[in-house]
């Protein structure tokens, strides 16, 4: 069941519910009223057929709370649905017409009298619920067909009610008016129904092609990765194996024939080996993501940290604080270029023992690297030196500000804010 | 049309720019990064030029790519010697190598 027939369910509900309340609240005044004074004419002399009238509205009624039956009843239970209510809202606009002047008088203690209706033609406004329903949920079709009910449940009514010697003068004048009523609001529900309809369609197809071409750039983007790696291997590790294979060809003639030409040769082929491998490094050297594409920039920070630990012999210490943000490639492989910059210059100039790396994911981002190591004067030194303008420069490419707390043996801590991480 | 080149190398420049110009178009020049970035989003920049052997230059081309009012410019990148990496490769549109213009 879909959603829009769900609410077309609720909808009728919350109207029952409020035929409900109406009917409780006219009962109340009545008792009041009638434990009062005598009970009023036109109640006394009601039509007999007003009670078979009403009742469809109370077997409606209790139609559509009894629990799941909408499950049970599948997709005929709203038609139904519509259908019941049409016929007994317009059952009900007949006891109007079957009671002329249904209504009466309630005393309140303040001396004023307040006057109710007991039975209105105003339930053509109930009637016409159900058909604008019928028109959100079936568009322009649905709305035709159940304006069209209710048009010939409303003559049928009126029929009746002329046999049973109601008000039919009245009831004819407003035909007209009612029968437009009942096409015209229906109608524009449906029509703006059908609209939307059609959008969601169209957008649907939309998303469809969209997944084609994105599947479609993705072979694309593989079928060239392909082509470049076929070109990779067939430039270095074919080029090199045929190389080997024919330089050995020669070793082979050689050993028969003259020893020392044949070893001078093996020492090519040695080089040439060792060439094609370093090439080959070099080609899977190239063809590897970056650190950060790979793991994430935590994790990638972390691995530096514990790399430089090790290559440099100072005591290395990684801190993440804060719950990690998806970054952007362009931000997140800046701030891990920057820790490089910063531990290198760490290793080169600051005479450290030990070194801090912290990243914190608080207001943005936040980059630390911290040294116990000489530190410098910032008045006396070049701010060109050690890297930092660098730094600097890399840091505004990605939005972030760099701050450099120094002083002569009291180590340095570079830090590296971005406050405005980019959306993808 | 212009067309943006990002090097602090003037016999680079001066040999883009004769092609440049060359082929109808304009030359605009920036001497590092930020001036590169500054200019590309303040001007219809119709192509950036990249010398990669400046600072942070690899982070000017992710950041050019990353941008929307940059993302849709196409960028070259001009390489001495060391291999582009993988990653910026793709962010490329061509990589030219600095011997051979």
């Amino acid at each position: 069941m879909n959603n829009i027939v769900r609410n077309a369910i609720r909808v009728l509900r919350g109207l029952f519910a409020f035929r409900a309340f109406i009917a409780a609240f006219v009962v109340l005044m009545l008792a009041v009223h009638w434990s009062a004074t005598p009970p009023p004419e036109s109640f006394r002399h009601a039509s007999p057929l007003s009670a078979v009238f009403l009742l469809p509205t109370l077997f409606t009624g209790i139609l559509v709370f009894v629990p799941g039956l909408e499950r049970r009843a599948g997709r005929f239970y709203l038609p139904v649905a519509l259908a019941l209510s049409i016929l007994s809202f317009s059952l009900e606009l007949g006891v109007a017409y079957l009671n002329p002047g249904a209504r009466f008088h309630v005393a309140l203690p303040s001396g004023q009298e307040i006057s109710l209706f007991w039975a209105s033609t105003e339930m053509i406004l109930l009637v016409l619920v159900p058909c604008m329903l019928a028109g959100a949920v079936y568009g322009v079709r649905g709305a035709l067909r159940a304006a069209t009910f209710a048009t010939a449940v409303h003559l049928v009514v009126g029929f009746g009610v002329g046999i049973a010697g109601g008000e039919v003068h009245s009831f004819l004048i407003l035909l007209p008016l009612r029968v437009a009523v009942l096409y015209a609001f229906p109608l524009i529900t449906g029509y703006l129904a059908d609209t939307r309809l059609r959008e969601h369609v169209a957008l649907e197809e939309a998303n469809r092609r969209l997944r084609g071409y994105a599947a479609t750039v993705e072979n694309l983007a593989t079928s060239r990765e392909r082509v470049r790696l076929a070109r990779t291997i067939h430039d270095t590790l074919a080029h090199s194996l045929s190389a080997l294979v024919v330089q050995l060809e020669a070793v082979d003639t050689l050993l028969g024939t003259d020893l020392g030409a044949a070893r001078a040769q093996f020492d090519r082929v040695r080089q040439h080996a060792r060439f094609g491998l370093d090439e080959a490094r070099q080609a899977i050297s190239d063809l590897r993501s970056s650190p950060v594409e790979e793991l994430g920039l935590g994790p990638a920070l972390e691995q530096l940290a514990e790399h430089f630990g090790q290559r440099s012999g100072l005591h290395t210490e990684w801190v993440l604080q804060g719950t990690p943000t998806p970054l952007l490639p362009a931000q997140a492989n800046a701030v891990y270029q920057i820790a490089e910059e910063a531990l290198d210059n760490v290793e080169r100039h600051a005479a450290a023992a030990h070194v801090m790396v912290r990243l914190n994911y608080a207001n943005g981002i936040t980059l630390e690297v911290e040294d116990d190591g000489q530190g410098f004067d910032p008045a006396t030194i070049d701010p060109r030196r050690f890297g930092l303008v660098g730094i600097r420069e890399r840091a505004s490419l990605v939005d972030g500000h760099v701050t450099v707390n120094t002083a002569p043996n009291q180590g340095t801590r570079l830090t590296v804010h971005i406050a405005e991480l980019w959306e993808s | 049309m212009i067309r943006l080149i990002v090097t602090a190398d003037d016999r680079l420049y001066a040999r883009l720019t004769g092609r440049v110009e060359a082929e109808g178009h304009t030359a605009a020049r920036a001497s590092d990064v930020l001036e590169g970035l500054q200019y590309a989003t303040t001007h219809a920049v119709d192509m950036v030029f990249v010398d990669m052997s400046l600072h942070a230059a690899d982070t000017l081309l992710e950041t050019l790519h990353s941008r929307q009012v940059t993302c849709s410019i196409p960028l070259f990148a001009i390489q001495i010697g060391r291999r582009l990496p993988f990653e910026l490769r793709r962010l490329c549109t061509g990589v030219l190598e600095a011997g051979t213009l």
